[in-house]
């Protein structure tokens, strides 16, 4: 094994998830299409993936868990990176704000180096609405997040939640699809 | 918090996969080696992401399998220094705070990294930051909890070699010992600190 190039790129949690996504649908890990085919298909892989399955596991309910709002779609991404890109930002830092959110002064000064020096107080505050609007907070995913700290997070909830979270990115991706398909039809 | 490396590496495909298209077989193969794995002063491995170069297979004398040289990249999880990451605090002592990342659990915020003013109470096994007179703020088990990553430590976890010098015998008793302690070395850990605004418990800033 030799490493070539120990950092080519970074990359946001956004495009991490949505790999993981891809690896578990090719595996039907967590989709069940019916029990046979995924007996078959345990058969006929075995274990031998199992570092894989359980680190795709972990690191997707760790990523639904920590996103402040689930509702990452590539038109979202691309809206606010190129709202951010107006601020001279380092492009960790860029990274970095896009993978947290920050939603209070608090933790975008928590992001952010040396905030007070570089920015003004207005451009902070455009910066905060700009993460508010392209990815609002439903009041209800609030009060969920507070539940859930107070009811000390029962896992089982939490895998349903995160199964409703999984289908939904499915849609967005099935709809970004067809989306596709018309495009290339017209 | 991840990064794409390029890596090269020879991976030996054994003919029971040969039913398989090279490149699903090659990303299996690599999978299983890579996946949920340390690389020694890169990262924790998460999963491949894809193949840039696979060239044809090379046999060798005696072996039924093939042997390809793969260029792939990579997704590691090796968060930058001063980065600021989410996750739950797993335990607490006198010395500091582990934290779990739920995919990553060797995370360790020792006492002088904490606040100002904080200190560990035995009878609550919980930290608590003496904020000002009045208020106390706990830092409990499974709290969520924001902190800095302030330095990575790698462990070279690989098996030791037989040493053939005469000293190694005469101290054999006490090399043992090191060596069962190397092994509970994870191969990859993080400090961080929990000092600045916006840092600790998550909803004490909301």
């Amino acid at each position: 094994m030799k490493v070539e190039v120990a950092r080519e790129k970074l990359l946001s949690n956004f495009e991490v998830y949505n790999h993981l996504v891809d690896i578990q649908k090719e595996n039907n890990w967590n989709f069940t299409l019916g029990e046979d085919t995924n007996k078959k298909q345990r058969r006929k892989r075995g274990n031998h993936l199992i570092d894989l399955e359980i680190i795709t596991r972990e690191l997707s309910g760790f990523l639904i868990r920590t996103g402040q709002s689930n509702d990452y779609t590539r038109e979202n991404v691309v809206e606010f990176m190129t709202g951010l890109n107006q601020y001279s930002l380092m492009k960790i830092e860029k990274l970095e704000i896009l993978n947290r959110l920050p939603r209070t002064i608090v933790s975008l000064f928590s992001v952010i180096e040396e905030c007070d020096q570089r920015f003004s107080d207005e451009q902070c505050n455009s910066m905060l609405e700009l993460v508010q609007r392209c990815f609002p907070v439903a009041q209800e995913a609030v009060e969920e997040d507070r539940m859930e700290v107070e009811q000390e997070e029962e896992e089982e909830e939490e895998e349903v939640i995160a199964e409703q979270f999984e289908m939904e990115e499915l849609e967005h991706e099935t709809f970004a699809k067809i989306d596709e398909a018309e495009e290339q039809e017209e | 918090m991840f990064q794409l490396s390029v890596i090269s590496d020879l991976i030996r495909i054994s003919p029971h996969l040969f039913h398989l298209p090279t490149e699903e077989a090659v990303q299996n193969e690599l999978n299983i080696k890579y996946a949920n794995k340390v690389i020694h002063k890169l990262g924790l491995v998460v999963a491949v992401w894809d193949l840039l170069q696979v060239d044809d297979g090379l046999l060798k004398p005696g072996d039924g399998a093939v042997f390809i040289n793969v260029r792939f990249r990579i997704v590691v999880f090796k968060p930058v220094v001063g980065e600021v990451l989410t996750g739950w605090i797993e335990s607490c002592s006198d010395e500091g705070i582990k934290v779990n990342m739920n995919f990553f659990n060797d995370i360790f915020i020792p006492k002088n990294y904490m606040f100002e003013g904080s200190y560990y109470s035995a009878d609550d096994n919980a930290w608590i930051w003496q904020m000002d007179e009045e208020t106390k703020l706990y830092l409990d088990i499974n709290e969520k909890i924001n902190f800095r990553i302030e330095k990575e430590v790698f462990n070279d976890v690989r098996p030791k070699g037989p040493d053939n010098s005469l000293t190694s015998l005469t101290a054999d008793d006490q090399t043992n010992g090191v060596d069962t302690e190397d092994r509970k070395v994870p191969p990859y850990a993080l400090i961080a600190s929990c000092q600045t605004d916006g840092m600790g418990c998550v909803s004490w800033w909301e």
